[in-house]
């Protein structure tokens, strides 16, 4: 997987789970974007993008413990690889070049 | 029956048994302290928003799926009608004394092509889900687009060679049989879903 291109809302699902570090599931993951970005993800849109991340090897998953609050059933926690952290690099490497000496109201360049 | 269990059996046909268990799981977390109908409102939206992404993500997979499933349904639908001409003839040379039997093909034919036809539907149903891989609902959305084409396209096929034999029996594909096969996919669709959701909720899924 030399060069992965990242849409939009893998950049961001990659970079919630970088913030959640060993707290990344599902339900954390949607509540992490919710808060940061203003925007509710799908449930749908969300476990479709991290099968299609785990698929292109940027993410793995392991599953947790049952939990009574959860029926009886496994969260899965995710944990971005080397390989997903290069491409989100290389992403948002991009996107700070593109945005160097673009005078947009409130970000501040380097 | 809890509400996990019937969201689970809900969702096995968008996202697979395994994923929809720990995706059933995560809304039942998220739900605690906003309620039944931020619950079933995400299980909704989770339900439509799976097969689209699949079909977003996966189109060579979905669709090439559906065409081989399609495929299979139009062989089947072709040996059931090729089946029932045969039985036609038989009865018409062999048993004309029968009056019954004769003037009145459809009423005792009816009932055999109907069972042998749904019969083919729900193999081919189950062909189709046991190879979808978690998938089930955006194969089953990208049936309904792909049935019409395989259909005509197997239809031509016949039409086509059997001009060159001494007596075409099958009418010409037009563009009136293409939106009659349209309309049928429909409900081969609305065939398969149903063949998915016969399982026991919180049972071992086939999808």
């Amino acid at each position: 997987m030399a060069d992965q291109a990242l849409g939009e809302f893998e950049q961001i699902v990659l970079l919630a789970i970088l913030r959640l570090d060993e707290r990344a599931y599902g339900a954390t993951i949607r509540e992490e974007i919710a808060a940061k970005t203003g925007r509710d993800p799908s449930p749908g849109a969300l476990y479709t993008t991290l099968a299609r991340l785990e698929e292109k090897g940027l993410l793995q998953s392991r599953l947790g413990e049952p939990t009574r609050d959860r029926g009886g059933r496994a969260k899965r926690f995710v944990k971005v690889t080397a390989e997903g952290i290069d491409a989100i690099s290389r992403a948002q490497r991009a996107y700070r070049n593109l945005l160097h000496g673009v005078p947009l109201p409130g970000l501040s360049h380097g | 029956m809890d509400r996990g269990r019937i969201a689970e059996w809900l969702l096995a046909p968008a996202l697979g048994a395994a994923r929809a268990s720990w995706v059933v799981g995560d809304l039942l977390e998220g739900a605690v302290g906003r309620g039944p109908r931020w619950f079933w409102g995400n299980v909704a939206r989770t339900w439509c928003g799976a097969p689209w992404g699949d079909l977003r993500t996966r189109p060579l997979f979905c669709l090439g799926l559906a065409a081989r499933g399609a495929l299979l349904l139009s062989a089947w639908l072709f040996l059931v009608g090729r089946g029932r001409a045969l039985v036609w003839d038989f009865v018409r040379t062999s048993l004309a004394h029968s009056r019954f039997l004769a003037h009145h093909p459809k009423e005792w034919l009816w009932p055999a092509v109907t069972a042998a036809s749904l019969l083919a539907t729900v193999h081919a149903g189950r062909w189709v889900a046991r190879r979808a891989q978690g998938r089930l609902l955006a194969v089953c959305a990208a049936m309904a687009l792909v049935y019409p084409l395989v259909a005509f396209g197997f239809h031509a096929c016949w039409a086509a060679c059997a001009s060159l034999g001494p007596a075409p029996d099958l009418p010409v594909p037009d563009f009136g049989r293409f939106l009659y096969q349209a309309k049928d996919a429909g409900f081969i669709a609305a065939f398969l879903l149903g063949v998915a959701l016969l399982r026991r909720p919180g049972g071992a899924a086939a999808a």
